[in-house]
């Protein structure tokens, strides 16, 4: 090794370098970090996102199956199987959002709040929209509309809200008329925002599949024939999606809708409904449990169907087991904090707050890793820093 | 012995005031202005006036300075593109002064915004600025001298030399200085960390999360840092010395995110040859690298001898007089040069730690540090809310924020003003923090059971906890 380092001190006096004709990280039976991109990219993240494409190809048909029986005047099962078919989509989606990275991270997240916008949700707007639609669908045009009236939450708002009363300050132009018709004025709309997330779903899948965009192989790639300049960059690149557990999970979908954290209703350890997520379907519980079991997969390398190198292989690589063993015990206990939640998170909210209290403090010790010692040890960077200068 | 120090003070005077070539003082100029240039259109290319001025909704103020303000991103846009004229005009010599001044004054205001956008080398183009601003850089080779040949001059005196010297030699020396520390000189630290992340460099990649290498890399940069003034100062090893740095600059510019600061110091670094050496490259004969470390015309003390100089001012008078004003600034300047890196010993703590003292310091690339900060209001009656940062700053801010104490102080005031605005009334607000230092295990940085808003960053910071006394780890090898 002292010849190795000697050659080291020779070649950085004189600032050497060239193209290696190997892949740097590549050991054969060592931890390496394209191996890691590979296994989060092709075991972990792909999959996910080909579940939530399956679960999304069968929101239209449920929705316009709705449609259809409201306009027959009977809607029998149909509203059930249509909400029923959301929440499927959500869930595998609340699966994907918890990391996003690639084709959904592009263009300022575009597509990903194409398929869900949250926490960008107007009501008002919906309204506006559900009005328009009804009287003159040609005039609606899906693809100029902002991400606040589309996606899975609208479609959630649309399919559950019960209210016939709009949430604009004055009526949108038409919404008096619609009276008895709104149910069916919101499924028309609904459906045609299922077959956009359906087509977005199609689309981000496509981007994954080696066949298709490749993202896949782009991560496995990184360093070598890919656009991700190096494994590290890939693994930093993961590694923001993964900051997800804390501005969202932590600080909005618990800390927030609890009044834990400062919120929009100005109230203190009392709940804000107005920020509870997925709040017309309740489906917030769930929401959490998926992006955690997500975020485990992601760390740990190991799905249901597959094991492989995960975070904790890389922190223990790097000679911190410690850290890799009290992040995945923090992990875990948050995991079976959410679980322990109601199904009802607004239930919880109001039967069971120090449930909700408890979750949140168990994923805040998740954090207070992540964004310290687990950052600092692979020398990573923070979400979406520019990569301004250092000194 | 006050005769011999009487007699050495009177040779020191001496050879500041004795004539020196003007030649490298304007080439000063000119590199300090093109390399400016550059560093102007590359912050205009990135992205980053979006990022740093327009995204964030609150800025960290220093002290007395809370009142600077960015403009709208177009102004600011603007502001830069002014500065990269600015900076052209500086390079070419047009109205040197009031450029250089505009520059720096319009260079500062773009770092005063924000804690969170302070480096050490825009600090030190405010430094430069300010003394080529003084010093009449413009005298030859530029566009001032064309316009009016009465500015002309061959000379100027050693001090000015002596000068931008001294101030680029504070840099390299605290810079080593500040490395004397355990982490860096016993554990590599955080060196192992970075060049952890870079096995995927060409070649020496696959050695560099050897902890060794870190260590051997680590000594190597004190060594330098704390020696090369001296090498650079001995004409026999100038040369050398140089190549050294480049080498030294390249290799860290090329691992490290480090931006412009490689090239200002190489070019900074020019200045420790003969104020002549610039002539080098007029004589029309090439380079003549050996020449080139050799001083000839710095020891003239009247004209230089080199062709160009011929339609030059000569200055008849051997022996300029320094003014006592210049004097008196001259010793205020070096006192707080010398001074203001070494304050963190005045405070007690380990300054990697709590920050009292780091910036204005040289204390370059010597910490790698990560922190979770959230805030809490805690009221009258037991009940308490959680503010986190994100909801005032940028992923970038609030990194920044969550290592620095006083930044941390700053942003605590401004919640406890925003809650008090949206209403809240009867609390106090705390920080629960934990951050980690160059890898180890996160402790808390701020004392959590303290109310900020008591608090005014003045005099000790008894409400910052004393530093982990945890071994530093190491990064160890992915084979």
């Amino acid at each position: 090794m002292s010849s190795r380092v000697s050659l080291l001190v020779v070649l950085s006096a004189f600032g050497c370098g060239g193209e290696s004709a190997t892949r740097p990280d590549a050991t054969p039976d060592g931890f390496d970090r394209s191996a890691l991109l590979e296994h989060i990219g092709g075991s972990v993240l792909l999959p996910i996102q080909g579940g939530f494409a399956v679960r999304a190809s069968e929101l239209p048909a449920a929705v316009d199956a709705y449609c259809t029986a409201l306009d027959g005047g009977s809607v029998g099962a149909t509203q059930a199987a249509a909400r029923t078919a959301w929440a499927s989509a959500t869930d595998a989606w609340e699966r994907a959002d918890a990391l996003i990275v690639g084709p959904a991270a592009m263009d300022n997240r575009a597509l990903r709040d194409r398929i869900y916008s949250w926490p960008l949700l107007s009501t008002c707007g919906i309204d506006r929209d559900t009005a328009a639609h009804w009287t003159n669908p040609a005039s609606y045009d899906i693809t100029t509309k902002l991400a606040n009236v589309r996606s899975l939450a609208a479609i959630e708002y649309l399919l559950f809200a019960t209210a016939t009363t709009h949430t604009c300050a004055t009526a949108p132009n038409g919404w008096d008329a619609l009276a008895a018709e709104l149910p069916r004025a919101r499924c028309r709309l609904a459906s045609v925002i299922a077959h956009d997330v359906a087509g977005a779903a199609v689309t981000l899948h496509a981007a994954w599949r080696p066949d298709g965009g490749d993202f896949v192989g782009e991560l496995a790639r990184a360093g070598e024939s890919s656009s991700i300049r190096s494994a590290h960059e890939g693994v930093n690149r993961i590694t923001d999606g993964i900051f997800y557990i804390d501005r969202m999970v932590k600080d909005m979908k618990l800390g927030e809708a609890a009044g834990i954290a400062v919120n929009a209703c100005g109230s203190v350890m009392t709940p804000c409904l107005r920020e509870v997520e997925l709040q017309y379907g309740d489906r917030a519980t769930f929401a959490i449990r998926a992006n955690l079991l997500t975020l485990r997969e992601a760390f740990t390398g190991t799905t249901g169907t597959a094991s492989g190198p995960g975070f904790d292989d890389f922190l223990i690589a790097v000679g911190h087991p410690e850290l890799a063993e009290r992040m995945l015990a923090n992990l875990d206990a948050s995991i079976a904090k959410a679980a322990a939640l109601p199904d009802s998170f607004l239930g919880a909210l109001s039967t069971d707050y120090q449930s909700v209290v408890a979750a949140h403090s168990a994923v805040k010790l998740f954090t207070d890793d992540l964004k310290s010692q687990f950052l600092t040890v692979l020398a990573l960077e923070i979400p979406d820093d520019v990569a301004a200068d250092n000194d | 012995m006050f005769e011999v120090s009487s007699s050495l003070g009177d040779r020191i005077a001496a050879a500041a005031v004795r004539p020196v070539d003007i030649a490298s003082l304007a080439a000063f100029r000119i590199i300090f202005g093109a390399v400016m240039f550059l560093g102007i259109l590359r912050f205009l290319a990135t992205g980053w006036i979006e990022k740093m001025y327009g995204e964030p909704h609150f800025f960290f103020a220093y002290p007395g300075f809370d009142w600077v303000r960015p403009w709208p991103v177009w102004g600011m846009y603007l502001h830069y593109s002014v500065l990269a004229v600015l900076a052209l005009a500086i390079a070419l010599g047009a109205f040197h002064r009031i450029a250089t001044l505009l520059f720096v004054i319009g260079f500062a205001y773009t770092q005063l915004i924000d804690v969170t956008n302070y480096l050490n080398h825009h600090y030190l183009v405010v430094l430069l600025g300010m003394l080529l601003a003084w010093l009449p850089a413009n005298a030859l080779w530029s566009i001032d001298v064309w316009r009016d040949p009465q500015l002309r001059r061959a000379t100027i005196s050693a001090w000015m030399v002596w000068l931008l010297r001294f101030q680029v030699g504070v840099v390299y020396v605290f810079a080593g200085l500040a490395k004397a520390k355990v982490d860096w000189l016993l554990g590599g630290q955080p060196l192992n960390l970075w060049l952890a992340a870079r096995t995927e460099t060409p070649i020496v990649g696959p050695l560099l999360d050897e902890p060794r290498v870190a260590l051997a890399m680590a000594w190597a940069g004190f060594l330098f840092d704390t020696t090369i003034v001296a090498w650079l100062s001995w004409r026999r090893t100038r040369l050398v010395a140089y190549v050294v740095l480049i080498a030294f600059h390249g290799f860290t510019g090329y691992l490290f995110n480090i931006g412009m600061f490689p090239l200002i110091m190489t070019s900074a670094a020019l200045i420790f040859f003969p104020p002549s050496w610039p002539r080098r490259f007029r004589r029309g004969d090439g380079v003549n690298l050996v020449h080139l470390s050799q001083p000839k015309v710095d020891k003239v003390d009247t004209v230089p001898r080199v062709t160009s100089a011929k339609v030059d001012k000569v200055d008849t008078v051997p022996r300029m007089i320094v003014p006592r004003v210049t004097r008196i600034i001259i010793a205020i300047h070096v006192v707080l040069q010398l001074a203001l890196p070494l304050r963190h010993h005045l405070y007690p703590g380990d300054v990697l730690w709590n920050e009292d003292g780091m910036r204005f310091a040289w204390h370059v690339m010597i910490r790698e540090k990560h922190g979770s900060a959230m805030f809490e209001a805690r009221f009258a009656d037991g009940r308490r809310l959680e503010i986190p940062p994100s909801n005032y700053l940028t992923w970038r801010q609030e990194r920044e924020m969550g290592a620095q104490p006083d930044l941390i102080l700053q942003l605590a005031h401004h919640i406890g003003d925003d809650l008090h605005a949206k209403g809240y009334r009867g609390f106090t607000l705390h920080a629960n923090t934990r951050v980690s230092l160059n890898g180890r295990s996160p402790e808390p940085l701020i004392d959590p059971a303290v109310n900020l808003l008591a608090i005014r960053d003045l005099g000790p910071r008894t409400w910052v906890l004393g530093a982990p006394a945890s071994v530093v780890p190491h990064v160890m090898p992915l084979r």
